[in-house]
């Protein structure tokens, strides 16, 4: 029985995923910067020491990346600092899901002055500008030096809304769908109907979300970091970004554009992977995207 | 069977669907004529390739389309050699398509009298603003319609019914000589199935021109029709006056099908339904395409498919039971 | 009617709410909001920072030892008559501020929004029209990836491209030093020039949406029935692209107009500090930069009523345009 389960598991959901292109290209960025994370920073060393003599030297076979402003190696750094903004924007991901799924499905399931004041929470979530009011929130913690988590929960606070109002849509017009009604006729418990009929038809537009949340969850996290109000880790890509640019003048140098480049360029790469996936994975499960048939 | 001055005369006309399994053969090989000022109705089991036929024979085919070979002459011209700019002037003008579920044919953003005016300025017609609401509420009157609030509506706030009649209008609004309806009836209640059936009698009667309507039911065909072609898997099997039809069917399926009639007063246990199954136009039976489900299948009947002779009557049909000028 | 007085009414609910949550997490920033501005006092007129504090204090109409909910009273009674405070760090109140800034981030916002909505929905609607073909593809996976670049490092690439390399663009500022403000076709030129950079920052990544977006909707849009119909009545293909097609994929991404409206309102902080553009965005990086909590309140509550504002209009507008929300 269980073998049957996860063979079907893996012909519904997993072999889909891996022959559409967007998907499979989508995931193959992400788990590389994923194992960059995990195995990058064991693998390469990280000196940090100023070496000036070797200041902007441009991509070569020992500097692959070149140098920054104090001679440290680039590369070195964009892979330990993967593992920081791998880890902030996943996790930040994953708490704007995780909160927006439970106030949506909440929503959806209460009904009357309950719901309207879900509906208010949220309309004030989706009102108020979300990266000023998150540049705010950093502002009061400043002095607190805050982990991973910390950062990734502040960040998530502003990115959880729109998922929330869009689950809450879905489960009120599933609510009145024909098959819960049967589901209460045959007396089972509302924690069953809860679960078992509404999870089921949420589960790929919540992987969906998790996957475009990365957009929204790097922009945020990188744009905080890069105005230098979360300081954790100099090697995360946003703090990069900001040494690059105040500290080091790399924008007005011609020499630095390197320095800036492959920052960007790995910022971007992440984010487009998230976002090819969440393409891929929206037109497995809806065919009407898929094209030409 | 009224066999004065055909007006559309199809030859020979094949059709596919292509989809990723292969080709949907849905028309293969239909010749028919339709007589001037008659009313034809194509009748036929769902995905039996009847919307097929006019869908080819006014080139609506949808994207996966594509007519292999034949000819439909309309007035002796083939309209299928034409360009798109000379077949464009007789689309509407000359031959009307109504099609199917009127509930999206409309757009719905654009007001009614907008429709109508589009249809009229894609004509090159000069009509003022006037004539234009006059003719507009001239044809929905004579669909029974109320011109002062339909001209002015959404389609949204009309009736499933009322739509329908809508495209109608939309369709003798350039007084055509042939108008091709596609499942008239099919998507509304039975109260308005019947109202629209009265409206094509009473057009029938008031107007020169010739209907052709595609339906399943047969009794619509019954009630509207001079002469009934019945289609079965992508073939025309058997075509004769209505009148004939039901009193003589001729081929085992036309049999089949007013058997399985159920009237009001009928008995019951006459009602028949067809054994087995439509056939899969993907891939077709061999030969004959009704001989899997034929009580009076021959060898032969596996083996080529029947051609469409001329009984002594004056009826067409495709079976080997069946001589050329003969019974 | 109804439908309105409802969605103002919830709106102004919303709005509350907001500017209250906002009021409690600035008053929680640490720091005392006069400082800065005892500290010039201090300065200037050569007295101990405690005195400066003192009147710093009377100047902002700050008494460090009320309750937060006579502060709060004060707030939305100096914003009902229209005050938005007071800053410290620019020693001046913050309507002033807002009416030296607002104008610029106006103007690149409205610049911004009309190009890439009227580009974006061109390129979407041709690149559907194309369907399956190379340029399709071209156009589709261009504009997926322009997406993924956030408005503010576009804001880096141009900035370093065009102005440091290629002396293009200025380097920033709304309008160049040493040049009197006037209406002077010259001045006025200058204008866009300074206005470019800041405004391709953020109209390029937003283009590439409508234009994604757009293709989407006017595929879907091809396949509907009324489209075959119209075919079938003659209808020249001109006429079908245009009424039949465009405006019916166009309308859900009028209703989206607002949300983008309100994106570009929350990036114009980062944005305009690197382009050195002085409009609310720049204030506002500036004032957390320095805990300016006067001018940062202010602001804030500026920005929240502007996206209310264009949530508003865009609905109202929207239910103009589609009939089908007109007569519901």
């Amino acid at each position: 029985m269980k073998k049957e389960n996860i063979a079907n598991f893996y012909y519904d959901y997993i072999q889909p995923l891996l022959t559409n292109k967007k998907s499979l290209i989508g995931l193959m960025i992400l788990l590389f910067y994923i194992l960059m994370a995990t195995i990058g920073p064991v693998v390469v060393p990280l000196d940090m020491n100023s070496n000036f003599a070797e200041r902007y030297q441009k991509p070569s076979l020992k500097h692959p990346f070149g140098t920054d402003y104090f001679g440290v190696d680039i590369f070195q750094q964009i892979v330990h600092g993967s593992r920081s903004v791998i880890s902030l924007t996943l996790l930040a991901s994953f708490f704007a899901v995780l909160i927006g799924t439970v106030i949506g499905v909440a929503r959806g399931y209460l009904e009357g002055i309950a719901g309207k004041i879900i509906d208010a929470i949220i309309m004030v979530f989706l009102v108020i500008p979300s990266f000023p009011a998150l540049l705010i929130l950093a502002a009061i913690f400043v002095n607190y030096n805050l982990n991973v988590v910390e950062i990734a929960l502040l960040v998530s606070i502003w990115l959880w809304a729109p998922l929330a109002k869009q689950i809450s849509a879905q489960v009120l017009s599933i609510k009145s769908k024909e098959f819960i009604e049967a589901s209460k006729m045959l007396n089972m418990p509302l924690s069953y109907i809860l679960f078992s009929d509404i999870a089921k038809l949420l589960i790929p537009y919540i992987f969906i979300n998790f996957v475009m949340q990365i957009k929204g969850a790097m922009e945020f996290s990188v744009g905080l970091m890069f105005l230098g109000l979360a300081k954790f880790d100099p090697t995360h890509w946003g703090i990069m970004l900001n040494y690059a640019l105040y500290q080091a003048g790399a924008l007005y140098t011609a020499k630095g554009f390197h320095y800036l480049f492959f920052i960007i360029l790995n910022i971007v790469l992440l984010i487009y992977g998230g976002i090819l996936l969440s393409q891929g994975v929206e037109e497995v499960f809806n065919p009407r995207l898929r094209g030409n048939e | 069977m009224n066999k004065l001055n055909p007006i559309i005369k199809v030859e020979n006309l094949k059709a596919v669907y292509l989809v990723r399994e292969g080709t949907i053969k849905a028309a293969d090989g239909i010749s028919f004529e339709v007589p001037e000022n008659s009313v034809t109705a194509i009748v036929g089991e769902s995905a039996s390739g009847k919307s097929t036929i006019i869908e080819a024979m006014t080139k609506t085919l949808p994207p996966n389309g594509r007519i292999l070979s034949g000819k439909v002459l309309y007035n002796g011209k083939d309209i299928l050699t034409l360009s798109n700019e000379e077949l464009r002037k007789i689309k509407w003008k000359e031959i009307a398509l109504v099609p199917q579920a009127a509930q999206q044919s409309l757009n719905p953003t654009m007001k009614i009298i907008d429709h109508f005016k589009d249809t009229v300025e894609a004509h090159r017609v000069n009509w003022s603003h006037n004539e234009l609401i006059k003719k507009a509420s001239e044809k929905l009157k004579m669909v029974r319609l109320n011109p002062e609030v339909v001209l002015y509506a959404y389609p949204l706030q009309l009736s499933g019914g009322m739509k329908q009649r809508v495209l109608i209008a939309l369709a003798l609004l350039m007084e055509p000589k042939v108008l091709i309806l596609d499942e008239p009836t099919s998507a509304l209640d039975v109260l308005t199935q019947a109202h629209i059936i009265q409206l094509l009698k009473e057009l029938k009667k008031m107007l020169n021109i010739t209907l052709i309507f595609v339906t399943h039911d047969i009794a619509v065909a019954a009630e509207l029709a001079d002469n009934v072609a019945v289609i079965y898997g992508g073939n025309l099997i058997e075509y004769n006056s209505t009148f004939q039809i039901f009193k003589n069917p001729l081929h085992p399926y036309t049999n089949g099908l007013i058997n399985s009639i159920m009237a009001v007063n009928a008995d019951m246990s006459k009602v028949k339904p067809i054994p087995g199954d439509p056939p899969s136009l993907l891939n077709p039976p061999s030969g004959c395409r009704f001989h899997p489900r034929c009580e009076h299948a021959m060898e032969i009947c596996k083996k080529e498919k029947p051609q469409l002779i001329e009984t002594e009557n004056g009826a067409q049909v495709a079976c080997y039971l069946y001589k050329e000028g003969g019974r | 009617m109804n439908y309105f007085i409802n969605k103002t009414l919830y709106l102004l609910i919303v709005f509350v709410i907001a500017i209250s949550g906002v009021f409690v997490l600035v008053n929680n920033m640490p720091g005392d909001p006069a400082y800065g501005l005892a500290v010039s006092i201090a300065q200037q007129r050569n007295m101990q920072i405690e005195q400066a504090l003192e009147i710093a204090h009377k100047m902002m109409g700050i008494d460090p030892h009320e309750s937060i909910f006579i502060r709060y009273g004060k707030f939305v009674s100096n914003l009902l008559k229209g005050n938005f405070g007071y800053s410290a760090f620019y020693n001046t109140s913050v309507n002033e501020i807002i009416a030296e800034s607002l104008p610029w981030t106006l103007f690149v916002i409205s610049l911004a929004t009309f190009l890439s909505f009227t580009i974006g929905i061109f390129l979407g609607a041709f690149a559907a029209q194309k369907r399956a073909t190379i340029t399709e593809g071209i156009i589709s996976t261009v504009s997926s990836i322009i997406q993924a670049i956030p408005p503010f490092i576009l804001a880096v690439l141009i900035l370093f491209v065009f102005s440091v390399r290629l002396k293009v663009l200025p380097l920033g500022g709304a309008y160049p030093v040493d040049i009197e403000p006037s209406f002077s076709l010259e001045f006025i030129s200058k204008i866009f020039l300074h206005a470019l950079g800041p405004m391709l920052a953020i109209a390029i990544p937003q283009m590439a949406s409508w234009t994604l977006a757009m293709r989407g909707n006017t595929s879907q849009i091809m396949e509907e029935d009324f489209i075959r119909f119209a075919e079938a009545r003659g209808l020249r293909d001109s006429v079908i692209a245009a009424k039949y097609v465009r405006n019916n994929a166009m309308l859900p991404l009028v209703a989206s107009l607002a949300i983008s409206v309100g994106y570009m309102l929350g990036g114009q902080t980062l944005v305009e500090s690197i382009f050195n553009y002085p409009g609310i965005g720049f204030y506002f990086g500036k004032a957390i930069a320095v805990r300016d909590f006067g001018l940062l309140t202010g602001l804030f509550t500026l920005i929240v009523i502007g996206v209310i504002l264009a949530t508003f209009i865009a609905d109202f507008v929207y239910a103009l345009i589609d009939p089908r929300v007109k007569l519901k």
